[in-house]
């Protein structure tokens, strides 16, 4: 059976959203705690990454979303939602990525404030993700047509 | 003067973001209108003379002050015919002309949408006042002005997003966000531009970042608008023409964003 490599890009590229931004939130919450400016540094890095990399994913979710023909129902009520979404955390996380870079810059401790709003942003990101997670392994869009039958053993 | 440089590359990078989001809106309007006016393809070619102009100035800073202020010139020129054009062929012109006000205000030529091109311009002019070393403009510093456009602009495109949400008769309660939160943001500016103060300072600041967010939310739910438009996203080259301005709502974000550049930058 062939591979196709046509493959959606936008459920990949997704997972380098939520690696980068969760990742930057666990090593400021670290680097904050243990006082490790090596930390620090990689929370400044990954958040830095994370805002032109969504750049892509909020394009090619658009992409996505212009060809999936859904019906009215819960999935295209999650769809909407996802949708509406997408540009909502996109500029908080690019906000984010500014107030971060005023601590880079300035050389100043992280604030608490700051990793409440990030850890905030983490949340809206993990409903984003579960929104998406439905689509695409509940629902099946955009691979529901790819799906290739996994061939089991005879029981 | 290194705050100045990078005000400057906060303002290009802007009006190099926001500019071909605007040629982008007026191509849709202009093509939904069949672009019966040769007049009509200007916006597109200013704007795209201001997005190479911002870009160069961002590539290369040095030098490029007095391209910037022609680059923004012309942006302000297109504006300004653009608003008398709207004008005169979606009012005037129309049937029933000026007795229908409202209605023409709100179906045919936004009537303030060029503006957006004209304020961009006043950024690119400004920028190139502050490459070439100018601190003020009319006596008055770059900085007020900056902060002053952007108040401006940002109560402009509430008038305009008021009247097109009005059409849309707040069918849904988020519609309210653009005449609420950046119409207060823009009073915060211009208070904090003619008598900066640390209250002023504060208040505008949080203002400004609530409507440089409202932006991007304002993008997530006109694609819904165009979703919930009959036939949706399956047939979004009709609907994104027939439904909400897809990236108007980004002009609040990035005058705001602009604001915030002045503000912060110290």
């Amino acid at each position: 059976m062939a591979i196709s490599r046509a493959a959606p890009l936008h459920p990949i590229l997704v997972h380098f959203t939520i690696g980068l931004v969760g990742a930057s939130f666990i090593f400021d919450f670290l680097g904050r705690w243990t006082g490790s400016l090596s930390l620090a540094t990689a929370g400044w890095w990954t958040i830095a990454l994370a805002v032109p990399l969504t750049v892509a994913t909020v394009i090619t979710g658009l992409i996505s979303r212009l060809r999936v023909p859904v019906a009215e129902g819960r999935a295209l009520r999650y769809l909407r939602l996802h949708t509406a979404l997408g540009p909502t955390f996109f500029g908080c996380l690019i906000a984010v990525g500014v107030w971060r870079a005023s601590f880079w810059t300035g050389e100043t401790r992280l604030s608490l404030w700051y990793l409440i709003v990030l850890g905030l942003l983490v949340l809206l990101m993990t409903i984003q993700g579960y929104l998406g997670g439905e689509l695409v392994y509940g629902f099946g869009v955009e691979v529901e047509s790819h799906y290739k039958r996994l061939p089991l053993h005879d029981s | 003067m290194i705050q100045d440089q990078r005000l400057v590359q906060w303002l290009t990078l802007i009006v190099l973001t926001l500019a071909p989001l605007t040629a982008w809106e007026a191509f849709l309007g202009h093509y939904r209108s069949g672009f019966s006016l040769k007049a009509q393809y200007v916006p597109l070619v200013t704007a795209a003379l201001m997005t190479i102009v911002a870009a160069a100035s961002l590539a290369s800073l040095a030098g490029s002050g007095t391209i910037l202020q022609v680059g923004g010139w012309i942006g302000v020129v297109t504006g300004l015919i653009g608003v008398g054009y709207h004008h005169y062929y979606g009012v005037a012109d129309k049937p029933a002309g000026y007795r229908w006000l409202l209605h023409q205000l709100m179906y045919h030529a936004p009537p303030l949408a060029p503006l957006s091109l004209a304020a961009l311009g006043v950024l690119l002019i400004l920028a190139g006042r502050l490459t070439n070393g100018a601190s003020t403009v009319l006596g008055l510093s770059i900085r007020f002005w900056v902060i002053e456009v952007c108040a401006i602009t940002i109560l402009g495109a509430v008038a305009q997003s008021a009247l097109l949400h009005y059409r849309g008769a707040y069918n849904n309660v988020l519609m309210y966000i653009p005449v609420t939160i950046p119409f207060f943001a823009a009073l915060a500016l211009g208070w904090q531009g003619i008598a900066p103060s640390a209250v002023a300072s504060t208040v505008a600041i949080f203002g400004s970042w609530l409507t440089f967010l409202s932006g991007f939310v304002g993008v997530g739910m006109h694609i819904r608008g165009i979703d919930r438009q009959k036939g949706g996203l399956y047939l979004g080259r009709a609907n994104i023409m027939q439904g909400p301005p897809l990236s108007a709502p980004l002009v609040f974000s990035g005058f705001a964003g602009a604001a915030l550049a002045v503000l912060q930058l110290r």
